[in-house]
């Protein structure tokens, strides 16, 4: 077993400088760290080495890395620094020699990843030719700057792979893509931008059903021009990513091939409500018609099927005919992209068919917990009216249903209509966007629909913050409250109120002051006793009996209650206002293992939405 | 600072959420402003400027300084690599909590990072404790699912966002490459 060896190791190094140690107690000590808190094994031994060395007073002899040999091939993501390998790759591109003593430098990819590589001129290999597979035979990695390459030096060989062990190139969806790969797709050319640089022949977006993804062809590619409205095969682009937002760049080595309209691939057709990202062909119904915006946009509107809708546009092109409100349509090659958290449809012309039957369609009404941005159908009631602070709103306020509330607004025009407090609306086709992280909903343009007579529970509008507690203030745990009616405040250690001077009949009372932070915001909390009971299990007589019986007095309570909730995780209930949070019921957080699987499905996948 | 900034309602910086494979590789430290008490900040090579660190995971070594200051310096393993940790007389919370923890233990840390030159040239991330907590192995399962979630935001981080760029240009290193770290971490926990 691999403990015993690290026992053998340790007690053997440290009989040998003379000072032999209990067996029974360090295996005790290395099961300790190894089984108990899933240690790896060598920091154990790191560190068991480290405290016996520390109480012997001996120097501490620092290891090396230690070094692997590999002949079989390895798939080029597992490779790691500091490894001696055998890969077998295409060679996808090649960077021009900055330096007499490298021969070939360049990129190297097989299906599991890329990476560069490096041929020193000392190595005598042959030379390589982009596109064409190899087989690499005791390569070194290495790692500069947390990127790790292949070192190719004159103990490697390098053999060309015969045509029929070169695998077939595969069509990477469009969503699946990730930076940093060599790929094949396929899609339509959506959108051409106007020329940027001289080393741009074009740039646009790309898409197929599963996404879309911008694109830049090099003008050194010499590629023929690709025309918006076409599908493509692209073979050999390069994956890239630049501030969150990924692209694929066409260049010298890219095979473009067209395909034509009958090789299309067929696309399903999507429901409104699952729209994402790309090229969908939709079928539903104009519910709205927005007022003209610009002049590049000849109509915007709501488009609704009974799954969802979703706002679209019809930019001001040639061919471009607006669609007619209340018909349905089929649209084949709707481009649908995201803007502020929001789904958009452009229709492109001719991709647009009218249907003849005009189908019933049941409105999706959803509760409002679970609005965000995009159009909504809602059924709610009007919680609370603010008062305007501005002269282009008509009404604005909260609507509440059983799930919570959202904010709401209606900006001043000719349609705008006044909702009556606690009457229920059925709200249909309205826009929820989202400002500084908080949603609201616009009503303009929207159908409302009083319903007299029915009645909704508003949940209310406590708001939960989640963190850790990562400070406990003073004034926290068993405090002097002033008994003066209406005062309450909390009195000194002399019992000194800021208000009513000394009081000695002062009332007990339990709290928490202190920072609850969630990684990105800090909350000045309160926690009031309700609260606190909650997660120290203290109440008022307890705390009392806790301060009443020890030395350190009040302070007992204090430490007591940060040993429970410093540094743990915090779910806390009650009203926030700006950075400060008072909270009336409160707990500890359990680990989650949905948002774990949430998490690792979501490490796995690129940046997409 | 202008006059009425005694009346300005303080705000405390968040503490960063982050791995061990990633402090160890920040390097970037600036201050903000030009006042002796302006805060000072490391970059994080995912693009997030950060001045204070909530971390966790397990205590694997103290050691206690020999002279005549009392100076701890602990070795904290997550599932990514190791936090470097101290704590001097500047910090008595934390200085206290520490004499009474036992390697091996599960700790959360709060603290500031500060980047140090090694004899060697290399940079060195430490971090310095404002306080140390013992905890139950939940709670670091917790921390990592946190960590793990931030560190995906700021991957994931879409935006022109100043820091972000400075990232980018600091360590030239793609933010998508630090996916694997959170993976690894991610597939530490055991159920």
């Amino acid at each position: 077993m691999e403990l015993k060896e690290i026992a053998d190791r340790i007690s053997e190094k440290f009989a040998a400088a003379g000072h032999p140690i209990d067996r029974a107690k360090l295996e005790e000590k290395i099961n300790r760290f190894v089984e108990e808190f899933s240690v790896p094994p060598a920091e154990a031994e790191r560190s068991i080495i480290g405290d016996y060395a520390r109480q012997f007073g001996m120097e501490l002899p620092s290891a090396g890395p230690s070094k692997q040999d590999a002949d079989s091939v390895i798939p080029i993501s597992e490779i790691q620094a500091e490894q001696w390998v055998t890969v077998e790759g295409q060679i996808v591109t090649l960077i021009p020699s900055r330096s007499p003593s490298v021969a070939q430098s360049g990129v190297i990819m097989d299906s599991s990843g890329t990476m560069r590589f490096t041929v020193w001129a000392k190595a005598n290999a042959p030379v390589m030719e982009q596109g064409k597979w190899y087989r690499i035979e005791s390569a070194v990695a290495d790692e500069y700057n947390g990127q790790v390459s292949l070192k190719v030096h004159s103990g490697t060989t390098i053999t060309e792979l015969a045509p029929d062990s070169v695998p077939e190139p595969v069509i990477t969806p469009i969503s699946e893509i990730k930076p940093k790969q060599w790929i094949s797709v396929e899609g339509e050319v959506t959108t051409i931008f106007p020329p940027r640089s001289p080393s741009i022949a074009q740039s646009g977006i790309f898409a197929d059903n599963s996404g879309t993804i911008r694109f830049t062809v090099w003008a050194s590619a010499n590629a023929p021009l690709l025309e918006q409205g076409h599908w493509y095969r692209l073979d050999l682009v390069e994956s890239d990513e630049f501030n969150g937002q990924l692209s694929i760049k066409v260049h010298s080595g890219t095979k473009i091939t067209p395909i034509s309209r009958d090789e299309m691939p067929d696309i399903e057709k999507t429901p409104v409500g699952e729209l994402s990202p790309g090229v969908a062909l939709v079928e539903g119904k104009v519910v709205a018609i927005e007022k003209q915006s610009s002049d590049q946009i000849l109509q915007r509107g709501v488009f609704a099927d009974d799954s969802g809708a979703v706002r679209f546009i019809i930019r001001n092109s040639p061919g471009a005919e607006p669609l007619m409100e209340n018909q349905w349509y089929a649209i084949k090659g709707a481009v649908v992209d995201r803007y502020r958290g929001a789904f958009s449809m452009q229709i492109n012309p001719g991709t647009a068919t009218p249907l003849l039957e005009d189908r019933s369609i049941r409105p999706n009404i959803i509760p409002v917990a679970q609005a965000g941005p995009g159009i909504v159908c809602l059924r709610v009631k009007l919680v609370q009216e603010y008062e305007s602070t501005s002269e282009r709103i008509f009404q604005s306020g909260l609507l509440g249903d059983e799930s919570g509330t959202i904010r709401f607004v209606t900006w001043k025009d000719d349609m705008a209509q006044r909702l009556v407090p606690d009457m229920v609306y059925g709200i249909y086709y309205a826009s929820v966007d989202e400002f500084n992280g908080r949603l609201s909903v616009t009503l303009n343009g929207a159908t409302l629909l009083p319903d007299e007579g029915a009645t909704i529970q508003v949940r209310s509008p406590n708001e939960e913050v989640k963190g850790a507690f990562v400070h406990l203030s003073p004034g926290s745990g068993l405090i002097k409250r002033c008994p003066v009616e209406g005062c309450g405040r909390v009195l000194s250690r002399q019992n000194y109120c800021p208000i009513h001077e000394i009081q000695p009949n002062y009332i007990y009372d339990l709290r928490v002051k202190g920072w609850l932070d969630d990684g990105q915001k800090t909350y000045d909390t309160i926690i009031s006793r309700e609260g606190v009971e909650e997660l120290t299990g203290l109440n008022l007589i307890t705390a009392q009996e806790m301060a009443e019986n020890n030395p350190l007095g009040l302070d007992t309570v204090f430490y007591h209650v940060n040993e429970q909730i410093l540094g743990r995780y915090l779910i806390c209930r009650g009203r926030v206002f700006d950075n400060r949070l008072v909270a009336y019921n409160c707990e500890f957080q359990t680990f989650d293992a949905g948002m774990l699987a949430e998490l690792m499905n979501r490490a796995e996948g690129g940046s997409h939405e | 600072m202008s006059d009425n900034s005694a009346n300005r309602r303080f705000e405390r910086e968040s503490a960063k959420r982050v791995f061990a494979a990633e402090l160890r590789e920040a390097h970037h430290h600036f201050r903000e402003g030009t006042d002796d008490k302006s805060p000072t900040y490391i970059l994080l090579p995912t693009g997030e400027r950060c001045n204070r660190v909530f971390i966790a995971g397990t205590l694997t070594e103290k050691k206690k300084s020999e002279g005549e200051a009392v100076f701890y310096q602990i070795r904290v393993m997550d599932p990514t690599g190791i936090f470097f940790v101290s704590a001097g007389s500047y910090q008595p919370e934390a200085l206290h909590q520490i004499s009474s923890i036992e390697s091996p233990s599960y700790v959360v840390i709060i603290g500031k990072p500060g980047v140090f030159q090694a004899p060697d040239g290399r940079n060195l991330v430490s971090v310095r404790a404002e306080s140390i907590t013992a905890v139950d192995k939940s709670v670091v399962d917790c921390w990592i699912l946190d960590t793990a979630r931030l560190t995906l935001d700021r991957i994931e981080k879409n935006t022109d966002d100043p820091d972000h760029q400075k990232a980018a240009e600091v360590y030239q290193r793609p933010f998508e490459s630090w996916r694997s770290k959170v993976k690894e971490a991610l597939a530490s926990i055991q159920l």
